[in-house]
């Protein structure tokens, strides 16, 4: 999967928040051979150490930081701009919300603050719907990576309008697809790989279910079989019937 | 002078520049970055920005986020 100059191995983005512990963190980085984990920033108290930032140095991932949380492009541009200041890279995974309650993605606001952060020399990654329009927009303003929502935040449901993603990736075969939220189940991530998505970015999924290590397991293998099963060759899907057993010399016709 | 420091109000009693602020307020920290009225401020500015009565300053590090 291509991130701008970067080629990763792996297909999965995975988020570092909500584990049960650092260990299970890092535990689910190596069982999905993870080379890339999204981050944030936040304020900090005075008694605050350095021990999340030494963990992420020690995972020798590339970090990609978010602007989670931002309501306006101004927020999102000063965001972006100190989490390149203390993770030395010019990734941002570009979020603007317009609430706090759907966390859907500001098209407006989004475009405001990716023409900036594209003059300041970040390479941009927006979190945007799966309006074609809004995919549009990013492309047009110079994005190589657009991430599509799956459905809301955390609420895994999945691909909710898997039409509408089709459309984004058929228009843009150029461009790098990640699915990033919605995702819940081993099947979602199935899904979006069969569309013709290049990854996916998660968090919730694996960090809060019951095991998050066993989940890894099960999500390093469901890559890999849908990998195989894409590879393969899949039988386009047909309106009608087709039998797969011959009608030649089927008995009792006349 | 009062300022707003993550969004808290704290009194500061003497004139002072990003590099003070941060000295006496998050000397433990080694990897944070400073916005200061909403606007990023580079480290190689702090030396010469100074804080005026009811500046908000920002001060963040790395989280955990997805």
């Amino acid at each position: 999967m291509q991130i701008y100059d970067i080629k990763l191995k792996t297909k999965i983005i995975l988020g570092s928040s909500g584990y049960p512990s650092p260990k299970i963190f890092l535990n689910c980085i190596k069982i999905l051979k993870c080379e890339m984990v999204t981050v944030s920033i936040r304020r900090v108290n005075k008694s605050q150490d350095n021990a999340f930032f030494e963990l992420i140095k020690k995972t020798k991932c590339h970090i990609l930081p978010n602007t989670a949380g931002c309501l306006s492009s101004r927020e999102a541009i000063a965001t972006a701009e100190m989490s390149r200041e203390i993770f030395e890279t010019n990734l941002i995974k570009l979020e603007v919300i317009e609430d706090d309650i759907t966390l859907k993605p500001s098209m407006k606001n989004t475009i405001k603050a990716a023409e900036t952060l594209i003059k300041k020399g970040f390479e941009v990654l927006p979190y945007t719907t799966d309006d074609f329009k809004f995919a549009k927009a990013m492309e047009s303003i110079g994005c190589k990576v657009i991430m599509p929502w799956g459905s809301q935040i955390g609420s895994g449901r999945g691909l909710e309008n898997p039409e509408k993603l089709i459309k984004i990736r058929q228009e843009f075969p150029q461009l790098t697809l990640i699915v990033d939220a919605g995702i819940g189940r081993i099947s979602h991530v199935c899904e979006a790989f069969e569309i013709g998505y290049d990854g996916i970015l998660l968090n919730s999924a694996v960090s809060k279910s019951d095991y998050p290590e066993e989940f890894s397991r099960a999500l390093g293998l469901s890559v890999e079989a849908v990998e195989r099963s894409i590879r393969s060759g899949l039988i386009p899907k047909r309106s009608y019937a087709s039998p797969s057993t011959s009608s030649i010399g089927l008995p009792f016709k006349k | 002078m009062k300022i707003l420091v993550n969004g808290k109000i704290v009194q500061i009693q003497k004139e002072a520049n990003l590099v003070d602020f941060i000295e006496i307020n998050f000397s433990s920290l080694t990897s944070y970055a400073i916005a200061l009225n909403g606007e990023f401020v580079p480290k190689s500015k702090y030396q010469d920005v100074n804080i005026k009565n009811g500046d908000k300053i920002e001060v963040v590090s790395a989280q955990p986020g997805g």
